[in-house]
């Protein structure tokens, strides 16, 4: 079943275009991760979604409606936006107790102290959000966004600002939210590492266009034929092996990170083939084995090929 | 809690919170009372005096006051993104709004009240003796004055919601003198030389229930994807 759906979906901004012929689905329970690069559109596909933009063409659309029209609907979202809907003179429990009165959330008093021991800010309870550090604070905004058990999170780079602790802190909320909790999960993101941890689908979207669209392990293995890593048994064959893999074939591109080489073969083309090569060449083979293609490299083909059509 | 009422609820304590709006618009009652109460004195004719200070100059006190919250409540939400955040509550964009200028009212009236008390006791202490303002001019703080407030707030608000930064500095004072000239042309078509009396009053009630009816109408202009796209 989806529970976030675009079709067509088309803005413009005084006859500028950002977004054109946007579709894409999520289903529930599913986490959804949303890649572009800045000005791409994908801020403007979330206001769409999220009911503050008006679509010029197609349709934005959260549990089959349109959330602009539906104060109901709205109950059932947790938003937290590039701002963390904080106000600094309110104590971080006076904020949570305004949004939780704005939902209707039971047993109020109970959940904030559930939310502050979840993002682990009980000892700065009671104190005012803006003497909080920034990543108190995007702690606070994604405890605030949790704080109704929302059916739909809407996450515009929570991890942006954060240390490498707080990150991991909220990677683990996002699996604990759409594990435990059966929430669905918009992850609209910079950071490839952390979609590529957390998400099953994924979307690129480069200058108002859909580039990408699948599971994240279909991505990794439909596209750009079979990878396969290389750890030589002498690091002093490396430009020996450059050598041999230029002059094939067979291998579309390669690289080389950490003494590591990563060759990119034709569709049809076998690693047998490669290796053999390698071998009767005097290139000692110490470990290869068959990769998968980092979102990372899926990300910067998509973005790269918009470039290339541009 | 209505939605509405919970809004004025966090604005009042979110601006009680605000030391520096507090300072400055206890500063600003202050500054009036003192400067506009030496002018009663206890010759005849002083409760007059004191009646066409009180039902003059308070609102006007009021107003500043409400200028200075709306900025604080609706522009500067605006301007640190945290209004996005709001418009996709279970809140409506009226109740927002509404809730927001209930608020702010409910605060400017109270320091607006503050400083007709303050006038009262200074130019009591001036003048040797208590002088006491009259009934219709007390019904006027009461109940006329925070609907000039409400009317002023919630323009303010309105054109800070739907205008970028440059408009609202132009039009945020144009809102201002416009309600304050209202107010003076109310008295002046009332013919003040007969005093505050109830007919004052009942015709002041009047263009403060007109005007703050124009209010609530225009507020129908409020469309979320205007307030999103114009953030200054």
């Amino acid at each position: 079943m989806n529970i976030i759906e675009t079709s067509s979906l088309g803005k413009a901004f005084g006859g500028r275009e950002v977004l054109d012929g946007v579709s894409f689905a999520v289903k529930k329970g599913e986490v959804f991760g949303f890649l572009g690069p800045n000005g791409a559109g994908k801020t403007t596909t979330l206001r769409l979604l999220l009911g503050l933009l008006e679509p010029s063409e197609g349709e934005a659309l959260v549990f089959g409606e349109r959330l602009a029209d539906r104060e109901d609907l709205r109950r059932r979202v947790g938003v937290l936006l590039e701002h963390n809907g904080l106000f600094d003179q309110l104590s971080a429990r006076e904020n949570l107790d305004y949004y939780g009165r704005l939902y209707g959330v039971p047993e109020l008093q109970r959940r904030i102290s559930e939310i502050l021991a979840l993002t682990g800010l009980e000892e700065r309870a009671d104190s005012a959000v803006g003497t909080l550090s920034t990543g108190m604070k995007r702690k606070l905004g994604l405890g605030r966004a949790l704080l109704h058990e929302p059916e739909i999170l809407f996450l515009d780079e929570p991890s942006s600002g954060l240390d490498p602790e707080a990150q991991r802190m909220v990677r683990e909320l996002i699996n604990e939210v759409s594990g435990r909790e059966s929430a669905t999960v918009f992850l609209n993101s910079h950071n490839l590492d952390e979609v590529q941890r957390v998400c099953d689908t994924v979307a690129i979207l480069d200058r108002g266009r859909l580039r990408a669209y699948d599971r994240v392990a279909a991505l990794q293995e439909n596209r750009g034929g079979v990878h396969f890593a290389l750890t030589l048994a002498d690091a002093g064959d490396i430009t020996r092996a450059e050598g041999i893999l230029a002059s094939m074939e067979e291998v579309s591109r390669y690289w080389i990170e950490d003494g590591v080489i990563t060759a990119v073969l034709l569709d049809g083309a076998a690693p047998a083939q490669v290796l053999a090569r390698l071998v009767r060449e005097g290139v000692l083979v110490e470990e290869a084995r068959k990769t998968r293609r980092s979102l990372e490299e899926i990300y910067l083909d998509a973005v790269g090929s918009a470039e290339g059509g541009a | 809690m209505n939605p509405m009422l919970t809004v004025a609820r966090k604005e009042t304590a979110q601006l009680l919170h605000s030391r520096m709006s507090m300072i400055t618009t206890a500063f600003l009652a202050m500054f009036f009372a003192f400067t506009a109460a030496p002018a009663v004195t206890m010759e005849d004719g002083s409760a007059a005096v004191l009646d066409q200070l009180l039902f003059s100059m308070v609102p006007v006190i009021g107003l500043f006051v409400g200028y200075i919250f709306a900025s604080q409540i609706f522009l500067r939400e605006k301007q640190q993104g945290v209004i996005e955040t709001l418009l996709c509550t279970p809140l409506t964009v009226g109740e927002l709004w509404l809730g927001k200028v209930l608020g702010a009212t409910l605060l400017a009236w109270g320091m607006a009240l503050g400083a007709a008390v303050l006038i009262i006791v200074v130019s009591g202490g001036n003048s040797g003796g208590l002088v006491l303002p009259s009934a219709p001019v007390i019904v006027h703080l009461a109940v006329v004055m925070p609907l000039f407030i409400a009317a002023g707030t919630g323009l303010l608000g309105l054109v800070q919601f739907i205008l970028g930064l440059r408009q609202v500095q132009i039009v945020n004072v144009a809102v201002i003198f416009v309600l304050i000239f209202l107010l003076t042309f109310t008295r002046q078509l009332l013919n003040p030389e007969t005093g505050i009396t109830w007919p004052v009053v009942g015709g002041s009630f009047i263009a403060g229930v007109i005007v703050l009816g124009a209010v609530l109408v225009m507020g129908r202009l409020l469309n979320t994807e205007r307030i999103v796209t114009s953030l200054p």
